[in-house]
């Protein structure tokens, strides 16, 4: 990996760990013994600075920088007598400050390897930066609100206090989900009441998000991790054990970590849009996105693809903002061409599908059953082996795994150590078609048994969730 | 596998009643379902938890080893207390068959794994000795017990050496069971005293965390992937194979030979020893007759010095072995028995084990017999 990575020693910004659960335990009865939100507000802020310093307490200045900019953009970008220009500062400071952290190494590297390839000896070397944990979440954030100030869709917020709250809310300040200022400032200006059936709805979907990232996602990490690590080491079959574990680890681990930000949000009588909705379901690469990172999708949708044109010219034109949309979305995700990769075929595949939407073949076969079959078989197909230089270390790793996929059919069906094929494949099974189908159309209402299931849960959830440190995949982003 | 799917399941079809849900009878109920859990749990040994664990296996395969024959309880056991050192470096069986050559037979059991402190040790000793059938518990009170614990500086010095390194593993999960992380926290407390700078909070915190972590299971059914052992008794010595890729035998030993010893004021044993000796004492007393300790060959200077301190002034006057220094060291300094300046490899494993034999020999009292 190329870019910098954030320092994850900290322990305390990590949901499933004890650190988090006292740190919770202190402000949650805090926060609700407040009498009102003229307490309850500064608490919160209070708390989002020492929930981030406690992984590194230097950070907590740049998160302040990032809300006073804000703050005071907003302000000029309402007031003054040059919004647009204003809007630009700010907006060119944020993306700056989240160009030296995260990508000065990525680009000095690629220089350098540009400069060596054409004879020359270039004598700079990489900058100790250290990635500060979820910049990419709330510098994005904060772009949404200046932009959103500026559209006018938004009014700009005239505290201090809740604008930090809103930019630096701890359930969702390292790994998301982005949320809208329009989704979330409202909330803050009207009182927050105790509602039990919120607050029980926050555990059961902390309780879910638990089982998703603590007991699915830990455990396929290390079997994942060892293959991935050496690809060449290991057999066809391993390797595509590999690549189905790693399909399926980061849709929990990722979708685990929301549904867990949401659930806290919700223990505070806050309310967080859902990010994740069954994208092992979809049909078609659009679909696909339009149900996995949802809150990622629609702020690249809202302040990059549409600024860009959309689909308001020609198709060409259409197909060349997809991809660049989709890359820069790639580029996001990490510093690392890997990542590049990733999202411009995302991007390729979304144009291909866009075209195929226009097509006369397409409108005729809408709503064929086994056409929907074969579409569906070919969007996961794509989505999964995009998942490959997504994880691999090395543009050299993923030609090995690639090559020792298409080797499947012609070995021995052998694999190289031992791997859990079950852990890889009920859970995700049971997610996307029983709770993800019909499922969704369950409900079993009683309190009594909503409280044991959910203590029941949380101790199933402890006794078979992986031991050891294991930091949410997208903290990295 | 099943389980967790099926509690996913039951968490997202079940869904508050008509009327509101009170949180005080939910908080209630969580505490009543964990409290009976905390109960059953405390019934259930480690060992059942953690069938595939490290301390489980390497236990099963001792108890094996010391009721292998009928008349075991009329031989010496030799019990070896140790860390990776022993571990690597010496044989158990290849000892046995050295000390029956030497008219000394006895059954030689050892408690070593890579890594662990003196609460690991103990921890395994716990587990070994609960784990022994009833009738075998008395016959090995009543059998003639040698314990010999290995000197080494770093984990006598800091009760919690590689705590931090191994903090959240399923090794340190199980052995810090509240008691065992008490007894930590008190052969700490002797360091703190010493080093002021020393982390209290942060180990203290630890600590607790893993001992709530030990009495909540946590983990204990994480092993959904295959195990690679699973329920395979493991022998306690793997020899290691060449040796470590950044280890110069001729460096280590021209540091070893022009090494200075300066005087330090460290007390030796040092008081957090002396605190995991009072806890290992505590445990092993109704079974041990006899308490020694070694100091295996070493190219690391400060610790055959340490090892020298320590063998002049051992707690309460029991017998040390070694440490290895000038001609007795001779002829284990070649470059293919080291894999590093502490651990032989599995070539010079067996010099280190012959060494060791000859020396619990001399040392042992003339009567073996129960």
């Amino acid at each position: 990996m190329v870019g910098p990575r954030p320092d994850l020693s900290a322990r305390a910004v990590i949901f499933t760990t004890l650190p988090f659960l006292v740190f919770l335990g202190l402000v949650l009865p805090l926060y609700w013994l407040l009498p009102s939100d003229r307490w309850r507000l500064p608490l919160l802020f209070v708390a989002n600075f020492v929930f981030y310093g406690w992984w590194d307490w230097r950070f907590t200045g740049l998160l302040l920088l990032v809300v006073a900019v804000c703050f005071f953009g907003a302000h000029g970008i309402a007031k003054g007598r040059n919004p647009k220009r204003i809007l630009y500062l700010c907006c060119g400071l944020q993306l700056a400050l989240l160009g030296y952290f995260k990508y000065a190494n990525f680009f000095m590297d690629s220089a350098r390897r540009a400069a060596a390839s054409l004879g020359l000896e270039p004598t700079w070397t990489a900058l100790h930066i250290i990635l500060p944990v979820g910049i990419s979440f709330y510098i994005f954030q904060a772009i949404s609100y200046l932009v959103s100030v500026y559209r006018g869709t938004v009014t700009r917020e005239g505290s201090f206090v809740k604008l930090g709250v809103y930019l630096g809310f701890f359930p969702h300040l390292v790994a998301g989900p982005i949320i809208h200022a329009g989704t979330f400032l409202p909330q803050l200006e009207t009182k927050r009441r105790f509602d039990s059936t919120v607050f029980m709805e926050g555990w059961r979907k902390f309780a879910i998000g638990f089982f998703y990232k603590s007991v699915f996602a830990d455990n396929l990490a290390g079997p994942v991790d060892a293959i991935f690590a050496n690809p060449s080491a290991h057999t066809p079959l391993s390797v595509f054990g590999g690549c189905l574990g790693f399909y399926g680890q980061i849709y929990f681990d990722f979708a685990g970590y929301s549904l867990m930000a949401i659930g806290v949000a919700n223990l505070f009588g806050y309310f967080l849009p859902d990010n994740f909705n069954h994208p092992y379901r979809a049909s078609s690469v659009v679909e696909f996105w339009r149900r996995w990172h949802i809150s990622l999708s629609t702020w690249l949708r809202d302040y990059l693809y549409i600024p860009l044109g959309g689909n308001r010219g020609p198709k060409w034109m259409t197909y060349r903002n997809l991809f660049i949309t989709m890359f820069l979305g790639g580029l996001w995700h990490g510093a690392n061409w890997n990542f590049v990769l990733w999202g411009s075929l995302h991007g390729l595949a979304l144009s291909v599908n866009h075209a195929w939407n226009g097509t006369a073949a397409a409108a005729r076969l809408a709503g064929h059953r086994g056409f929907l079959v074969v579409a569906f078989l070919a969007t996961q197909a794509v989505v999964f082996l995009c998942w490959i230089p997504f994880r691999s270390q090395s543009f050299a790793d993923t030609g090995i795994i690639l090559s020792k996929l298409a080797e499947l059919t012609s070995t021995v069906w052998q694999a190289s150590q031992p791997f859990p094929w079950l852990l890889a494949i009920i859970p995700l099974l049971a997610d996307t078609w029983v709770v993800g189908g019909a499922g969704q159309r369950w409900a079993v209402r009683s309190n009594a048994l909503l409280y044991t299931v959910l203590a029941a849960a949380f101790l199933i959830g402890l006794l078979f969730m992986h031991i050891g440190f294991a930091p949410f995949i997208y903290f990295q982003f | 596998m099943i389980v967790p799917v099926l509690a996913l399941l039951a968490l997202t079809a079940i869904r508050p009643g008509t009327r509101p849900p009170r949180v005080g009878a939910a908080f209630a109920v969580v505490a009543a379902i964990f409290g009976g859990f905390l109960a059953l749990r405390s019934a259930i040994p480690d060992e059942r938890l953690w069938p595939d664990s490290e301390v489980a296996r390497r236990t099963a395969w001792l108890h094996k080893h010391l009721t292998k024959k009928k008349d075991w309880h009329t031989r010496p056991v030799v019990f070896l207390v140790g860390s990776s050192a022993t571990n690597y470096g010496i044989d158990p069986e290849l000892m046995e068959r050295q000390l029956e050559e030497k008219g000394r037979p006895a059954t030689v059991l050892s408690f070593c794994m890579p890594g662990d402190n003196h609460h690991e040790r103990i921890y395994m000793l716990e587990t070994f000795l609960r784990g022994l059938k009833p009738e075998d518990r008395t016959r090995l009170a009543r059998a003639r017990v040698y314990f010999f614990g290995e000197v080494f500086d770093s984990y006598d010095r800091n009760p919690l050496y590689r705590m931090e390194k191994d903090a959240a593993t399923e090794r340190a999960v199980l052995f810090l069971h509240p008691a065992n992380a008490l007894r930590a926290w008190n052969a700490y407390e002797k360091l703190l005293a010493q080093d002021p700078s020393a982390p209290r909070a942060r180990m203290a915190w630890l600590l607790a965390e893993h001992a709530l972590m030990n009495r909540f299971a946590v983990g204990a059914f994480s092993s959904m992937r295959p195990h690679p052992a699973r329920r395979k008794r493991t022998p306690p010595f793997f020899p290691l194979g060449g040796t470590k890729t950044t280890f110069q035998f001729d460096e280590a030993l021209e540091a070893f030979q022009t090494f200075a010893a300066t005087e330090t004021n460290d007390p030796v044993p040092p008081p957090p020893l002396q605190v995991c000796l009072e806890h290992l004492q505590a445990l092993i007393s109704p079974y041990v007759d006899h308490y020694g300790f070694y100091c295996l060959p070493t190219l690391e200077a400060s610790r055959a010095t340490y090892g020298g301190r320590f063998a002049q002034a051992a707690p309460g006057g029991a017998a040390v072995i070694g440490p290895v220094l000038g001609e007795h060291l001779q002829p284990l300094l070649k470059a293919e028995y080291w894999f590093d300046g502490v651990h032989p490899t599995g070539t010079g494993a067996p010099h280190f084990t012959t060494w060791l034999a000859g020396e619990i020999v001399s040392t042992l009292p003339s009567s073996s017999t129960p």
